[in-house]
C-alpha cells in the first residue's frame, strides 16, 4: 500500500532566486490491487508525484510511505514505465527485460525463463533478439512494461506511458495493460491527461488542480468491465470529470478551454443531435 | 533530412529497375524484389574517386605551370612528385633515414602524445561531466588551455623539456587534451537522463549505473571528441616536428627538404601526411564508429 502523507514539494531556482510550490498537502492512499488514474492539466505535478513515489526525488514536507516504510530512494518494490523510450538501445529486447533481474543477481537460467515469460505476456516472444530500434513505439512500450513487471514490483507507476503513441496503438495497449493488471493483481498508479483513458482503465480517478498541485476531486469508477465507452455511465462520468477539469482550468486562470472543446460536444451526442 | 539528400525512392531508376517496377505494378503485388548490384556501386565509387583525384592533379599541374611561368621557380609537378614518392617508398634514403622510418617516428610520437591525452582527458572529462564543483573549478583552466594554439606551446615545451622528443609529445598532448576533456564532459552531461532513471528504478547502484548505462549512452559522442582530438594532434605534430629540432619524422623531413631546396621531397612528405590522415579519418574511425553504432543499437541514417 502506497501512501502520500501530507506531501508538499517546492522547486527552487537558485540562479534566478525564485521558487515554486509544485505540490501542496497531497494526502493520497493507493490501496492494494487498485488502478488509480491521475488526471489534471499539464504542470499540475502529476509526474512530480510519481517521481516522489519512485524515490527519484524527495518531498519538501511530508512522507511517501510504502507498506509503512518511508521511500528513501529508488527500490525494486516500485516499478516505473516512462513516457519516452527508455529501453537501452544497446541491449536486445530480452536483455532489456532481464536487466533488472541481472542487477538483482538472479541466476542466468532463471532470469531468462522469467524474461521469456514476460515477453510472452506482452506477446513479443518473437522479438526477443531484436534491438529496440527495430520495434515500433507501441512495441517498445510493451517491452518497457515487461521489463518492469519481471521485477514483480508491488506498485507499478506509469507516467503517460502511451502518451507518445497514436490513438489506435494507445487504445490497443490500454486493453492489454488492463488484461495484465487483472491477471497479475498489480497496484497501478497511472498518469494521463486523457479522461477517456482514465475512465477506461481506472478503479479510481483522481483529478489534480494546478499552481500549486493539489487533489481537486476523486471518483470511484464502479462501471462493470469491459467498460462500454459509448455507454451512458461512461458518458455521465466523463461529463462530470470534464466539468471539474473545466473548473480547475478557470480557477487557475489558465485559458485552456480549447482543450475541452473536442471532449464536451461528444459527451451525449444523441441529445445534442436531437436538439438541432 | 537535409536539402540535398535525395530520397532513394525518388532517385532515377536504372532501366532494369524500371522493368522490375513495371512487372511489379502489372502483377498487382505490393512488395517486390529489386536486383541489387554490388559491382555497380563499387565501380561507381572507384570512378568517382579516380575523377576526384584527377581533378586535384590537374589543378596542381596548372598551378605549377603558372608559378613557373610567372616567377621562374620550379614548383614540383605532380608527375615528378609521384616518381620521387615511388623512389622513396622503394627505400631511397632521405636525411639518413628511409621514409618509413620518418613515418614511424611521427606516428610513434603522435600515438604517445595522443594516448596520454586521452587517458587524462577521459578521466577529467567524466569528472567534469558528473561533478558540478569540479566543473566550476577546472573549466576555466581547460578553456584557457584550449584557446592556446598548438604551436604556441613550443616555447613552453622547449623551456620545460628542451629540444627533442619529449617536447614534441608534450605539444601534442597539450593540444589534444582540452578537446577530449570538453567533448567528454559535454557527452556525459547531455546523456539522456531517462536511461539512468530506468536503471536506478531497476535497482542498479549509482556506481554501476555510471559505468554500465551512462558511459554507453554517451560513448558515441565521446568518440566524436576522440576523433577531432586525433586530427588536431596530427596537424600539430607535423608543425611541431618542423620546429622542435628532432632529427627524424615527417615534419622534420618536410622542413629539411625546404632548407636544402629539395621541394619535391617536401611534397612527398606532405603527400604521405595527407594519406595517413585520410586513412585514419576515413577508414579507421569510420569503421570504429560503425561498429560502435551497431553495438549501441543505433540505426544508421535513421
Amino acid at each position: 500500500m502506497l501512501q502520500f502523507a501530507r506531501i508538499s514539494k517546492a522547486f527552487v531556482n537558485r540562479d534566478k532566486g525564485t521558487g515554486v510550490i509544485a505540490l501542496k498537502d497531497i494526502d493520497l492512499r493507493v490501496e492494494e490491487n487498485e488502478f488509480l488514474c491521475l488526471v489534471g492539466p499539464s504542470g499540475c505535478g502529476k509526474s512530480t508525484l510519481l517521481n516522489l513515489a519512485a524515490g527519484f526525488d524527495f518531498p519538501s514536507q511530508g512522507k511517501v510511505m510504502l507498506d509503512g516504510m518511508e521511500v528513501k530512494g529508488p527500490n525494486t518494490r516500485i516499478g516505473m514505465v516512462f513516457q519516452e523510450a527508455s529501453l537501452f538501445p544497446w541491449l536486445s529486447v530480452i536483455d532489456n527485460v532481464q536487466f533488472g533481474l541481472k542487477v538483482q543477481g538472479v541466476a542466468k537460467e532463471e532470469r531468462k525463463r522469467r524474461a521469456r515469460e514476460m515477453l510472452e505476456l506482452v506477446d513479443l516472444s518473437k522479438f526477443e533478439l531484436s534491438r529496440p530500434s527495430d520495434l515500433s513505439g507501441g512495441m517498445k512500450q510493451k517491452v518497457a512494461i515487461a521489463r518492469t513487471l519481471v521485477m514483480d514490483p508491488a506498485i507499478l507507476l506509469m507516467d503517460e506511458p502511451f502518451g507518445a503513441l497514436d490513438e489506435q496503438a494507445r487504445k490497443h495497449l490500454d486493453v492489454e495493460l488492463l488484461g495484465i493488471w487483472q491477471r497479475r493483481k498489480k497496484t497501478v498508479v497511472f498518469v494521463t491527461h486523457n479522461i477517456e483513458e482514465a475512465i477506461f482503465l481506472g478503479t479510481r480517478v483522481v483529478l489534480m488542480s494546478t499552481s500549486p498541485g493539489r487533489i481537486f476531486r476523486e471518483w470511484n469508477v464502479t462501471i462493470d468491465r469491459p467498460r462500454d465507452m459509448l455507454g451512458k455511465e461512461v458518458a455521465q462520468l466523463r461529463k462530470d470529470i470534464s466539468n471539474s477539469l473545466q473548473e480547475v482550468l478557470t480557477g487557475c486562470g489558465c485559458k485552456r478551454v480549447e482543450i475541452l472543446k473536442p471532449i464536451v460536444p461528444r459527451i451525449e451526442p444523441s441529445l445534442e443531435d436531437g436538439g438541432i | 533530412m537535409t536539402w540535398n539528400s535525395r530520397n532513394p525512392a525518388t532517385l532515377r531508376f536504372s532501366r532494369r529497375e524500371s522493368d522490375e517496377i513495371g512487372t511489379a505494378i502489372a502483377s498487382g503485388s505490393v512488395h517486390f524484389k529489386v536486383t541489387r548490384s554490388k559491382t555497380t556501386k563499387l565501380l561507381l565509387w572507384v570512378i568517382e574517386g579516380a575523377i576526384g583525384i584527377a581533378i586535384f592533379l590537374i589543378i596542381w599541374q596548372v598551378v605549377a605551370e603558372m608559378i613557373y611561368a610567372m616567377k621562374g621557380v620550379s614548383f614540383p609537378y605532380p608527375y615528378e612528385t609521384i616518381v620521387r614518392a615511388g623512389a622513396l617508398l622503394g627505400g631511397q634514403q632521405l636525411y639518413d633515414y628511409t621514409i618509413y622510418d620518418h613515418t614511424l617516428a611521427s606516428l610513434t610520437r603522435w600515438a604517445i602524445g595522443y594516448i596520454l591525452a586521452v587517458a587524462l582527458g577521459l578521466v577529467m572529462g567524466v569528472a567534469i561531466g558528473v561533478s558540478r564543483p569540479f566543473r566550476n573549478l577546472s573549466m576555466t583552466s581547460v578553456t584557457v588551455i584550449q584557446l592556446i594554439p598548438g604551436l604556441a606551446w613550443i616555447p613552453i615545451a622547449l623551456l620545460i623539456f628542451g629540444l627533442g622528443e619529449t617536447a614534441t609529445v608534450f605539444i601534442i598532448f597539450m593540444t589534444v587534451l582540452p578537446t577530449i576533456i570538453i567533448s567528454t564532459a559535454s557527452a556525459i552531461q547531455s546523456a539522456p537522463p531517462i536511461y539512468v532513471k530506468a536503471a536506478r528504478i531497476m535497482g542498479m547502484s549509482r556506481f554501476s549505473t555510471f559505468f554500465k548505462v551512462l558511459i554507453p549512452s554517451s560513448s558515441l559522442q565521446i568518440l566524436t571528441g576522440l576523433r577531432v582530438g586525433l586530427a588536431n594532434g596530427w596537424r600539430v605534430l607535423i608543425a611541431a616536428e618542423m620546429i622542435v629540432g628532432v632529427a627524424i619524422g615527417l615534419g622534420f623531413s618536410l622542413i629539411q627538404s625546404r632548407w636544402s631546396l629539395d621541394f619535391v621531397a617536401a611534397f612527398v612528405s606532405i603527400m604521405i601526411i595527407c594519406v595517413i590522415g585520410l586513412f585514419i579519418e576515413k577508414v579507421l574511425f569510420n569503421y570504429i564508429e560503425r561498429r560502435l553504432m551497431s553495438r549501441l543499437g543505433i540505426n544508421q541514417g535513421g
